[in-house]
Order: C-alpha cells, then sequence, then structure tokens
C-alpha cells in the first residue's frame, strides 16, 4: 500500500488491501469471535460482541477477497471481457452469500449452513485458484524469456513464488474449513488441534514464500542469477 | 487485442520481401514469438529487436529463405525506427511484479 501512494498505482493497492482484509484484520476478528465462543460449537451464550466481530471479520474478509480478485483481473485480464463477467459473478455471489448468511442468523450460530452459505464460501474456497493459475501460466512464459535476455531471473522467478503463495492459501483455506463440512460438531472438534497446527505450518511456509517474493534477501537474488544462462540483458 | 506495430511490421516485411505469403509470414513470426514467451498483441519493438536476432533468425533459415542475415539487419532497422513503442509501457503483469519488490 506504501508502493501503491508512491507510483500512484492500483494494482498493488489491490494487493495490499487484499492481504490486510484477508489474513490480517478479516480472519483476526474472526478468530476473536471463535475464542470468545469457545470454538465453532461454541458452549457459552452467544454475545452481541461475538456477532460484530464475525459480522465485521467477514465484511474485512469478503472485501479483501474482492480486493485480491481486482489485482488479478487488473495484471493479467485487463480490458478481457470472459474475465471480468467471472470477477462479476465471483464477487456478487461472494456479497449476496455474506449478506443473506448475516440475515438468516449465520452471524450467531457458525455452523449454521445454506444455500447463502455455500454462495459465500464457494467462492473463499476457489479464489485464490484463479491468480495461481494466472501467475504459473505467466511464469512460463517469463522462463522462455528470461532465457533469451528478455526478462529479470528474479522478476520471472517471483510469478512461480506469486503462484506458490496463493496455493498455500488456498490450502490453509481448505484446512480450516473442511471439518465446517461435518455433521457432528463433535466429529468437527476432534480434528480441531490437527487443523490448527497444519493451518499454522501452511501458513508459515506461505508467509516465507511472499517474503521471497517481495523482500528477496541477497542470498536468493545471487542464486537465482547464478541459475540463470548468460542471455543478451539489453531489452530486459 | 490489436497486433502491436512491432509484429506487423516484421509480418511486412517478410511478406513483401520474401517467398513467404502472408499466412506463412505470419505463422513464423507467432512462432517465434511463442517460443520466447511473447505474443503479438504485447511485443515491443527491442523485444521483437531480440527475437529476430535470437530466433527467427534460425526460423527463416529452416525455410530456406534466401540472405536470411540482410532481412534480419533491414528487420532491425525497421524496429529500431519504431522506438521503443506503446507497448512498453507499465500495465504489463512483468510491469507490476518488478515494481512490487521494488523498494526491496
Amino acid at each position: 500500500m506504501a508502493l501503491s501512494r508512491r507510483t500512484g498505482e492500483r494494482p498493488e493497492l489491490y494487493l495490499g488491501l487484499g492481504i490486510l482484509g484477508t489474513a490480517v484484520f478479516g480472519y483476526g476478528a474472526q478468530i476473536a469471535s471463535l475464542v470468545l465462543r469457545g470454538g465453532p460449537s461454541g458452549g457459552t451464550e452467544v454475545t452481541v460482541t461475538m456477532v460484530a466481530l464475525t459480522f465485521f471479520g467477514k465484511l474485512l474478509h469478503d472485501a479483501g477477497v474482492t480486493s485480491v480478485l481486482l489485482f488479478v483481473l487488473t495484471v493479467f485480464r485487463r480490458n478481457e471481457t470472459g474475465p471480468r463477467i467471472l470477477f462479476g459473478l465471483a464477487v456478487a455471489s461472494l456479497w449476496i452469500g455474506m449478506v443473506g448468511l448475516g440475515s438468516t442468523g449465520g452471524y450467531r450460530d457458525l455452523l449454521h449452513q445454506n444455500a447463502f452459505w455455500w454462495m459465500e464460501y464457494g467462492v473463499i474456497w476457489t479464489y485464490p485458484l484463479w491468480g495461481a493459475c494466472e501467475s504459473f501460466l505467466y511464469y512460463r512464459r517469463m522462463r522462455k524469456r528470461a532465457r533469451l535476455g528478455l526478462a529479470d531471473p528474479l522478476v520471472a522467478n517471483r510469478f512461480l513464488l506469486w503462484g506458490l503463495a496463493s496455493v498455500g492459501t488456498l490450502t490453509a483455506v481448505w484446512l480450516t474449513s473442511w471439518p465446517m463440512l461435518l455433521a457432528d460438531p463433535a466429529a468437527a472438534a476432534r480434528y480441531g488441534t490437527f487443523d490448527f497446527l497444519a493451518t499454522a505450518a501452511v501458513g508459515i511456509a506461505t508467509v516465507t514464500v511472499y517474503s521471497l517474493a517481495f523482500l528477496p534477501p541477497a542470498w536468493y537474488r545471487r542464486w537465482l542469477a547464478d541459475e540463470q544462462p548468460a542471455g543478451e540483458p539489453e531489452a530486459a | 487485442m490489436a497486433e502491436t506495430e512491432a509484429f506487423s511490421t516484421v509480418c511486412d516485411h517478410l511478406e513483401r520481401s520474401t517467398a513467404l505469403g502472408r499466412p506463412a509470414a505470419r505463422g513464423t513470426v507467432r512462432l517465434a514469438l511463442k517460443e520466447a514467451g511473447l505474443d503479438p498483441e504485447s511485443v515491443t519493438p527491442s523485444q521483437m529487436a531480440i527475437v529476430t536476432t535470437k530466433l527467427l533468425r534460425a526460423e527463416l533459415e529452416s525455410l530456406r529463405i534466401a540472405d536470411v542475415e540482410g532481412h534480419c539487419l533491414s528487420i532491425r532497422a525497421r524496429l529500431k525506427r519504431l522506438g521503443t513503442g506503446p507497448a512498453d509501457g507499465e500495465a504489463t503483469p512483468e510491469a507490476v511484479f518488478e515494481r512490487l519488490a521494488a523498494g526491496s
């Protein structure tokens, strides 16, 4: 977001808002609500604070998801009709689901599943796939360019890393969400510890990949430069 | 998206100065671009010049085109006159991802 202030460009703003909305504030507020409740199935009486935290958590998270999708659309598929329609459908499903779930008691009862729940979670479970696919496809092209000296190997590698980080996000979302599909809350609770550890491990790996992508240390830059066969740097 | 002037310039040259017809000329240039990870809708003159030297030359030789070296020189000279071109702008995924770690 600081970069966006300097450059005045939107993609970095969308990415910054996306990361803040989903990973920082969105999940932060929802986790706080879960902690207060004592888990998804709870046991304590649901208070206004818990409901408010769930609401604001979902609001920020879904705003973050929208920003990430905007980033992917703007960077990889600018001015293309099909992807714009896909973006519109995904965002509509996400927000209709979020609002509809709240109005049918979904912020009070976290295990409440209906059509709105599926509309919202259908998007949450799949949105990182789009960015991952676009990034991997572009990485293939960038590798070819880098071999000819038409692209910086460090930038080419950044597409691979961002794709891997998107897969990490997807894995973390699936790991935390799949117990919600179990009909029995007690059965879901049994997987709690495994889920927390697995999600934390994936989260740490994803953050490491992000840091290599956006804050590459000197040794990583050197390693990439050594890996690259000599090409003509004039166009890059 | 429309093809860039750099792509059209090379195709025009091959079409007019060699025995290749329009589809063959365009197909040959497209193949070279694909091998370089580029596409006709966004290739810049400077990128096209390198593709000409490193890939198109070999493509033309495999097609037994006469005076390949002369054609390459002529194409590069025409590309140079185009300057950097509008496709050298900052809207490409590559430009965005380059900026994302610019402060590091």
